[in-house]
């Protein structure tokens, strides 16, 4: 099928074995690509039960039929393994260039199998593969490895990095690309850190060929001038996620000390202006023209960033309102190789603790200099970074404090609080690999667009399903989550020029509803059901203290309420498990 | 005469200008064989901006030894008249004509319609 490269990179480490294969196609035309495809490759490939860790899970580099064309917003790559976090399914998103190179290369998707027998990079130069020691860049931070990996092999090469923690197996380690983007949650970085893996690098110099060249010019010139730059989209290059602040703030969602409150007085201290009063450029991923990345100097704080998350995870949640500690927060954890959100969450449950009396960590809220060396220590696993290495989950059954662990199977939350956006729980109870924001994003609906209201359980499954239909199909495609107002139709319109099968925007659809699906059945089959579908007794039981949604918590039976209509729109039974028949269908 | 105009400051980096480029004009996507290469990188700690894009400076023109390139608007190559013998690559400030089969390969400006400009989704590449 056009679109399609239909090649595979298969890489067995522990044999330094270089394969190539056809693309899955009865696959792919299930689930078109990135997210959907990956989740389809693991569901045949990931016997139930396997170690994230050992050798018999394998890290997926997933391109799609829209990937390298010039399509907006389609430059994002799908990294993908069993999670280490949570024992589900878990992909990632990162941005950057390295998706357009991997495409570029001939590859539609890349396959580490098993464990190289030492520390390691691999470098894909098109249709060459090879592999070299990693060496003095065993152990270095990740911005310094990558320079020097650049510095060796030039800007033709994009590189996919971990830092020391993905190195020392810290179960929230990320994947770093083009310095600042990263695939950050769920132990993604883990994963290659268990394969011995630094760093992937990557140069692509060859061509994608679509079906009707000449009709995907046209709607790529139509659809970047009248639907990207729509207001609903053009403030991520204004302001970028920054602008979330606000409206978290406002909307009564934003983490205050650890998901104690969700308003913090302090919030315009690092506000939007604030963050980016010190922006120097501004850059996009490869094809996107939205370019949301907020290129910041400030002082010795460089990093393209900070995103909401980042702001609220290394800000108000940890108790810190200056922008330039906020910042360093963010560089340190990108250099370290650590997610920001479960970084963040870790250091906000220690702190919360520690302050309780409850264990003393030795760190308290509003304590930036000191989260810099505790990051470091979790990086390294010293100190008490060994133990905060274990993350909220593990870290709440070794010394109590489990009501306010913030965490679904282990995954610590965004940056949201669901007491103010009640169908966010669900969102985190019931996404394919635990507390995850990019699944079903209920603020947009309950807070920012308010089409229906925040503080109930009614409607919420349909609301639920509706989003996590839209963003899966989005990321299967892929299509970055900023082009917000992207519909089914143009989904379908640059389907039909790239692929040259006539797509209707029923059959994307259904793709979306497939793709939630597969993730879940993924999951099932490792033993999740019902009532691993929870959230931490905070959310049902504290009272908000001040804000919009002040005096709110959500009841267990208004929580249970919004499950039970998620698994009836999905045609889960009512314990949110696929029947044989469902089953059956998506495979 | 119209020629292409880059504001860095504008520039994203997203490279849809080589992938529209190479589209229209190699019939796929091949940014690779683009007859413009503007992309930016972090380099060192410093944003960079690589800026390969034809200002119709005409440099080409004057130092052909075969006289195979015209200028009247855009840019012309006289398919019969090519040696390939790489002089306007060599010469060229820009550094964006390639040499394939024989062949000089530069922007024309898309006959004086540039689809990267088109593209461009900050407007930082303009035809003025």
């Amino acid at each position: 099928m056009f679109g399609y490269q239909n090649n595979v990179l298969r890489i067995k480490l522990n044999k330094k074995e270089v394969s190539t294969e056809p693309l899955r196609m009865d696959f792919a035309e299930k689930y078109i690509g990135q997210k959907g495809l990956a989740i389809r490759y693991m569901y045949e490939e990931l016997a139930p039960g396997i170690d994230p860790l050992g050798p018999d899970n394998k890290l997926f580099l997933t391109t799609g039929p829209f990937t390298g064309t010039g399509i907006p917003c389609s430059g994002k790559l799908s990294v993908a393994a069993k999670s280490p976090a949570t024992g589900t399914m878990n992909d990632c998103s990162i941005g950057g260039h390295t998706a357009n190179k991997i495409k570029y290369a001939g590859y539609d998707m890349i396959i580490l199998e098993d464990r190289a027998m030492e520390p390691s990079i691999i470098i894909i130069e098109n249709s060459q593969t090879y592999f070299e020691p990693a060496g003095d860049l065993w152990g270095k931070p990740a911005h310094e490895a990558e320079g020097i990996l650049q510095n060796r092999f030039g800007r033709e090469y994009s590189f996919l990095v971990i830092g020391p923690a993905g190195e020392n197996l810290v179960p929230f380690a990320c994947i770093n690309s083009d310095y600042y983007r990263q695939a950050g949650r769920g132990g993604i970085g883990t994963v290659m850190g268990s394969k011995n893996i630094k760093a992937i690098c990557i140069k692509g110099t060859g061509s994608v060929q679509v079906a009707d060249i000449e009709s995907l010019q046209k709607k790529i010139i139509h659809y970047q001038n009248e639907d990207v730059h729509l207001d609903d989209n053009n403030f991520i290059y204004d302001e970028g996620t920054p602008a979330y602040l606000e409206a978290c703030q406002d909307g009564g969602i934003l983490p205050f000390k650890n998901f104690s409150d969700t308003t913090d007085p302090a919030w315009e201290s690092y506000k939007a202006e604030a963050v980016l009063a010190k922006r120097v450029g501004k850059r996009g991923c490869g094809s996107c023209g939205l370019g949301c990345g907020n290129y910041i100097q400030w002082d010795d704080a460089i990093v393209e960033g900070p995103e909401y998350e980042a702001i609220s995870a290394g800000g108000p949640n940890v108790g810190v309102s200056s922008p330039y500690d906020i910042l360093k927060f963010n560089q340190v954890c990108d250099d370290m190789g650590l997610d920001v959100v479960s970084a963040g969450d870790v250091l906000a449950w220690a702190m919360e603790m520690t302050e309780k009396g409850l264990h003393d960590f030795g760190i308290r809220f509003g304590e930036a200099e000191k989260m810099r060396s505790y990051l470091k220590k979790i990086a390294y696993k010293e100190g008490v970074g060994k133990d905060l290495a274990m993350g909220v989950k593990a870290l709440s059954e070794k010394y109590g404090g489990q009501d306010f662990a913030m965490h679904v199977k282990g995954l610590e939350f965004p940056q949201y609080d669901p007491r103010g956006s009640w169908g966010m729980a669900a969102a985190y109870a019931t996404s394919d690999r635990g507390a995850c924001h990019m699944r079903a994003y209920a603020p947009n609906e309950e807070i920012f667009n308010a089409s229906i209201p925040p503080y109930t359980a009614e409607g919420k499954g349909q609301m639920l399903y509706e989003l996590g239909e839209s963003n899966a199909v989005k990321f299967s495609l892929c299509i970055c989550d900023f082009w917000a107002t992207i519909t089914y139709d143009i989904m379908a319109d640059f389907m039909t020029s790239v692929t040259g099968k006539s797509w209707t925007s029923k059959e994307i659809a259904e793709v979306g509803r497939r793709v939630l699906n597969i993730g879940r059945a993924f999951n099932q089959r490792e033993g999740f059901t019902r009532k691993e579908d929870i959230v931490p007794g905070r959310i049902v039981k504290e009272l908000l203290h001040s804000g919009p949604a002040k005096g709110q918590r959500i009841p267990e039976e208004a929580f249970q309420d919004m499950l039970s209509q998620y698994y009836e729109v999905m045609e889960w039974d009512d314990q949110g498990c696929l029947t044989e028949e469902l089953l059956a269908s998506i495979l | 005469m119209k020629r292409l105009k880059l504001t860095k400051q504008l520039c994203i980096g997203c490279g849809l200008c080589a992938q529209l480029c190479s589209s229209n004009k190699e019939g796929m996507i091949w940014p690779a064989r683009a007859r413009v290469f503007i992309e930016t990188s972090y380099e060192q700690g410093a944003l960079v901006y690589h800026d390969h894009y034809c200002t119709l400076c005409g440099i080409c023109v004057k130092s052909c030894p075969e006289g195979a390139i015209t200028l009247d608007e855009y840019l012309q190559v006289d398919a019969k008249k090519c040696i390939g013998c790489g002089v306007c690559v060599e010469k060229c400030p820009k550094d964006v004509i390639r040499i394939r089969e024989n062949l000089a390969i530069m922007c024309d400006t898309c006959e004086g319609d540039p689809v990267c400009v088109k593209v461009c989704p900050q407007h930082a590449l303009r035809f003025e």
